[in-house]
């Protein structure tokens, strides 16, 4: 069973919060979406899953158009942000809910709320309470209960955002191995865009409302289109520098003024002028032993294991990282390094011109 | 600037409490540096906020005291310590101005018309308030709202400290930063103690010189980001900070080898230290000091992947090493793939071994020379 968006668009109150876009989804797929905070991501599963009806354009399930049609008509599962579950019944029973719906049978209920409980690994869980549970195995009885009808469509709205890091550290890990082996169609919806990869499935990729890019995730991650997909695909974002490709004499990148080494072959074909360069924070160094770009360190921040220096070359900001924990005094002045084999190149638009395994073309 | 310091502190809810377990807070020995500024980091239950009602006065401990510069406050309450409180929700005057509201603890504290508009102005620079001084509070973003909260305990210069209890929670994402930054520059340019409660790692590395570690009604471990980072005492320290986590594996000493799933580590010195405890062995290392190497008998410890995590900038391998899984930590360009055998290579100065829960304190040379 496939998903197709046909022009769909989505008005509230005059304002816009999804423009007419395309979207073939195909049984089996996984999708991430990524986007910043009112990019449209819950808007874009609302509307997929019947929730929200849209303004214009049509979606068509298996060659049928079901715009407009009731959700309850639909085979369609949704998990929230927050853990919905009926907390005056068992976990066996909240995950049974559904199935007792469709008025299958008692053992036909028992088989299938055993397996997914064993998917979701709440086997030992199913005589208590919801309440009774931390809220990483709350959101656990959620996704059991949504997936335990087999679903055509499974919509995940950031499932994981509200629990602890450790958490969702583990509970990601589980989401391809919930959905592997089956046809369901699953879009799930993330603010850490690095997820897209974890999940190693398809991205899309939402701005204001727009959908602007859309593809195997490795695929968006190393090639983004434009400047804007660029900067939602990783977190933190791609640095974006404006640079110069200088002729005079020798080929060679310009970052205010200052060189930043031999030229890669994939941007060999670039005619003279200014671009912006993109260029992701681990391609990024501060290695004393070699001159680079002059930058004063603006702030640093830790995640995870890595530590994040943000550094100012006049107007632009640039993102470095380094593994492990490192203090770095704010204000001091530091060169920074660029792996130009893999930086990407914008042209003045914010359209991606040259990438590393795809060589520039002028055309 | 106060230096705090906290002796033989206890806290029970209970009337009588029997057991260690009837304590939130067990047997806490602290001083809180001056000029510093210390994040208490911790999940929920752990006593985080038992801690901070102690601090601020809004708790008296059931044993033990408080002291402010030397000054016993154990039973005085928050105003009287200068304590000054940022909440989750920011806790301010909607309908006075942006300027009102910061100059509000002045004005009840009677300072003179002259310095209070001095010292508004200061701050509110500092806050990036300026522009939106004589507006109306009431309408303002969450992110800036928490500003005017952090700058009604900045403007009184006789602060003690701020207490900032999940300051983040309800900002947007997006506006996190800007505010982490700001929290940074206040420290570095008034020098303040700024005191964080958060359960995420991410704020209090970032945030903090120093960072309180609790789990379970203890104190685990203080130490910079950087201390927690690489040198974790306990072994909650090394779970909960860094993604991910610390590997654990049992391991067990045999003659002067140290036994760690197929592998065999000849130990250099430290037997007699390994053989003395009786709390059972585990060996530590972080993902990101193991790598992929040919197989070298004595520093290598052999095992099969099971599964490969692309994260774009780098990948998370997990390998099983005979029964236990260690995650490592490599670069974009490594290759591997599940069903592989390989050979995880374990930086020697980053090996640990820990007792129970704490970490064993040995030689840096212990598993190898330092060359």
């Amino acid at each position: 069973m496939s998903v197709v968006a046909d022009q769909i668009s989505l008005t509230v109150d005059g304002e816009d919060w999804l423009y007419p876009f395309d979207l073939t989804l195909e049984p089996g797929s996984f999708t991430t979406v990524i986007g910043a905070t009112r990019a449209g991501k819950t808007s874009l599963l609302r509307v997929l899953a019947g929730l929200a009806t849209p303004t214009s354009g049509r979606l068509v399930v298996d060659g049928r158009d079901v715009t407009g049609l009731n959700v309850r008509k639909r085979s369609v599962g949704m998990v929230y942000q927050e853990f919905v579950n009926y907390p005056g019944k068992t976990v066996f029973e909240n995950i049974a809910a559904p199935l007792r719906n469709a008025k299958e049978s008692a053992d036909a209920i028992r088989k299938r709320v055993g397996e997914v409980a064993e998917i979701v690994g709440i086997t030992e869980l199913l005589e208590r309470f919801p309440l009774e549970l931390s809220g990483g195995q709350q959101q656990r009885v959620a996704i059991a209960r949504t997936i335990a009808r087999k679903r055509a469509l499974v919509l995940l709205d950031e499932p994981l955002v509200n629990l602890d890091y450790k958490l969702r550290e583990h509970l990601r890990g589980e989401f391809r191995r919930i959905f592997a082996d089956s046809d369901t169609i699953a879009v799930y919806s993330s603010s850490e865009p690095q997820e897209a990869l974890i999940l190693n499935g398809d991205a899309l990729v939402l701005s204001e409302g727009r959908v602007i890019q859309h593809g195997p995730a490795v695929e968006v991650y190393a090639r983004p289109e434009s400047v804007t997909a660029a900067r939602q695909v990783s977190d933190p974002p791609m640095s974006i520098i404006p640079a110069r490709m200088s002729v005079n004499g020798t080929r060679q990148w310009l970052v205010h003024g200052e060189p930043i080494g031999a030229e890669p072959a994939h941007t060999a074909d670039l005619a003279e002028g200014d671009y912006q360069l993109g260029i992701y924070p681990h391609q990024l160094s501060t290695d004393r032993s070699r001159p680079g770009v002059h930058t004063v360190v603006d702030f640093v921040e830790v995640s995870g294991s890595n530590s994040f220096i943000y550094a100012r070359a006049g107007d632009a900001m640039l993102a470095i990282k380094e593994k492990g924990v490192h203090e770095h005094r704010l204000g001091d002045a530091v060169q920074v390094n660029f792996d130009t084999a893999h930086m990407l190149v914008f042209d003045r638009n914010g359209t991606l011109v040259a990438c590393p395994g795809k060589e520039a073309s002028n055309d | 600037m106060t230096e705090i310091q906290m002796k033989n502190l206890r806290h029970s809810y209970y009337p009588n409490p029997k057991t260690e377990d009837d304590y939130a807070l067990k047997s806490v020995d602290l001083t809180w540096e001056e000029g510093l500024a210390y994040a208490l980091l911790g999940p929920s239950g752990s006593g985080k906020t038992t801690m901070l009602n102690i601090l601020s006065g809004l708790l008296t401990a059931s044993e033990g005291q408080v002291l402010f510069d030397g000054r016993d406050v154990t039973r005085l309450d928050a105003r009287d310590r200068n304590i000054a409180q940022v909440f989750q929700f920011p806790v301010i005057y909607e309908t006075m101005t942006v300027g009102e509201n910061l100059a509000f603890p002045l004005k009840t504290r009677k300072v003179p018309a002259a310095q209070i508009k001095d010292r508004v102005g200061f701050i509110a620079e500092e806050l990036g308030l300026t522009a939106l001084l004589g507006r109306k509070a009431r309408g303002l973003s969450a992110e800036q709202k928490q500003r005017i909260s952090l700058g009604r305990g900045l403007v009184r210069e006789d602060v003690a400290a701020i207490l900032l209890d999940e300051p983040l929670t309800v900002i947007d994402p997006a506006e996190k930063m800007a505010l982490r930054r700001t929290l940074k520059s206040v420290q570095l340019h008034l020098g303040v103690k700024l005191i964080y409660v958060t359960h995420d790692q991410h704020e209090a590395m970032t945030l903090a010189d120093r960072v309180v570690v609790m789990d379970d009604g203890e104190v685990v471990q203080v130490g910079s980001p950087e201390e927690l980072f690489e040198n974790p005492a306990h072994k909650f320290v090394g779970y909960f900070i860094g993604t991910p986590g610390m590997n654990f594996v049992d391991c067990a000493l045999d003659g002067s080898d140290l036994v760690v799933g197929n592998a065999r580590f000849a130990l250099n010195g430290a037997v007699q230290t390994l053989a003395g405890t009786s709390k059972p062995l585990s060996f530590g290392i972080r993902p990101d000091f193991l790598s992929l190497s040919e197989a070298r008998p004595g520093r290598t410890i052999p095992g099969t992947v099971t599964r490969v995590e692309n994260h774009g900038d780098e990948q998370i391998i997990a390998v099983d090493v005979g029964g236990a899984q260690m995650l490592a930590r490599v670069e974009d360009h490594v290759r591997a793939r599940a069903g592989e055998n390989v050979h995880l290579n374990p930086d020697p100065q980053a090996m640990r071994v820990f007792a129970g829960q704490r970490v064993v304190d040995l030689p840096r040379n212990t598993f190898g020379d330092l060359t």
